[in-house]
């Protein structure tokens, strides 16, 4: 029995492989070597309590000047860190306050999803 | 920005990652839980009252009540009493932003564990506010809050 999702089966055209959308940008991939760094530029952004998007302009701002530069994806995963918005339970709600999981934009993945070297990254910063 | 030994000195930061790391339930979730509140709380001090303190402190309260955690929710009740007492002292009531979530959850029921007497001040709290909001132009004298069981979903529906 031949399968319906099958183009031959179907009449249609095979999928195009080449995919429109935009390269996928480097992974972080964690390095010892990070955690000073890290926890520097977080020291410095934190110095604001930051509660919203303006934690990737923090990120940027404190790295920015930084010679020799940072390594791409490591101000990526830290623009993450600092940007996630907490979100003060509205009129009508419970109250409370939630740490946003992400998911609505590219840029900011779900928590659950969020690979385990960036994890890694955290815990090591965290417990410095 | 070379390597270095020491910590991280900026409270916020730390409260961010093991908030990340309790809300990813990495290792031991409950500890992260507390190190976050004591961010939170350390990163507030005793910065002037506006919404991204409230926002931090709200934070720290429902953390400690998501790990159900009662002297964690104390220590952070006892400073959200102690700013609320501060803006009714001041002019908290011009910002309703930054005072109501804080009087909100102290209108709360307590979780098991917390060491507080029942309802602290919260009546006293509610009084002033309820005070304060018949007070104001248009206002429609609808049900005060104290007159609420616990003042919470009338404060909501003041909000």
């Amino acid at each position: 029995m031949s399968d319906p999702a099958d183009p031959e089966h179907t009449g249609q055209e095979p999928a195009n492989e080449e995919s429109t959308d935009p390269p996928r940008p480097e992974p972080y991939v964690y390095s010892h070597d990070h955690i000073a760094t890290a926890a520097a530029v977080l020291d410095i952004v934190f110095t604001d309590r930051l509660t919203g998007w303006d934690g990737w302009g923090a990120v940027d701002n404190a790295t920015k000047d930084v010679e020799p530069p940072l390594p791409a994806a490591l101000v990526r995963t830290l623009g993450q860190t600092a940007a996630r918005p907490l979100r003060l339970g509205m009129s009508g709600e419970r109250p409370g306050c939630d740490l946003q999981l992400g998911g609505d934009v590219p840029a900011m993945p779900l928590i659950k999803d969020i690979p385990p070297d960036v994890i890694e990254l955290w815990a090591n910063v965290a417990d410095h | 920005m070379g390597k270095r030994c020491r910590p991280l000195t900026a409270p916020g930061a730390s409260a961010r990652l093991h908030d990340l790391l309790f809300t990813r339930r990495h290792g031991n979730p409950a500890a992260h839980a507390r190190a976050a509140v004591g961010g939170y709380l350390n990163a507030v001090g005793d910065a002037a009252d506006d919404l991204d303190t409230t926002t931090y402190l709200m934070r720290a309260w429902t953390l400690a009540r998501l790990v159900r955690t009662g002297d964690l929710e104390d220590a952070v009740l006892d400073e959200l009493d102690r700013r609320v007492v501060r803006m009714f002292d001041g002019d908290g009531m011009k910002h309703p932003g930054v005072l109501y979530p804080l009087v909100e959850a102290l209108t709360e029921p307590l979780i098991a564990g917390s060491g507080r007497n029942g309802d602290g001040h919260i009546n006293e709290y509610l009084d002033l506010m309820a005070s304060a909001w018949m007070t104001l132009p248009g206002s429609r004298g609808g049900v005060p809050a104290h007159r609420h069981p616990r003042g919470s979903r009338c404060l909501r529906e003041q909000r």
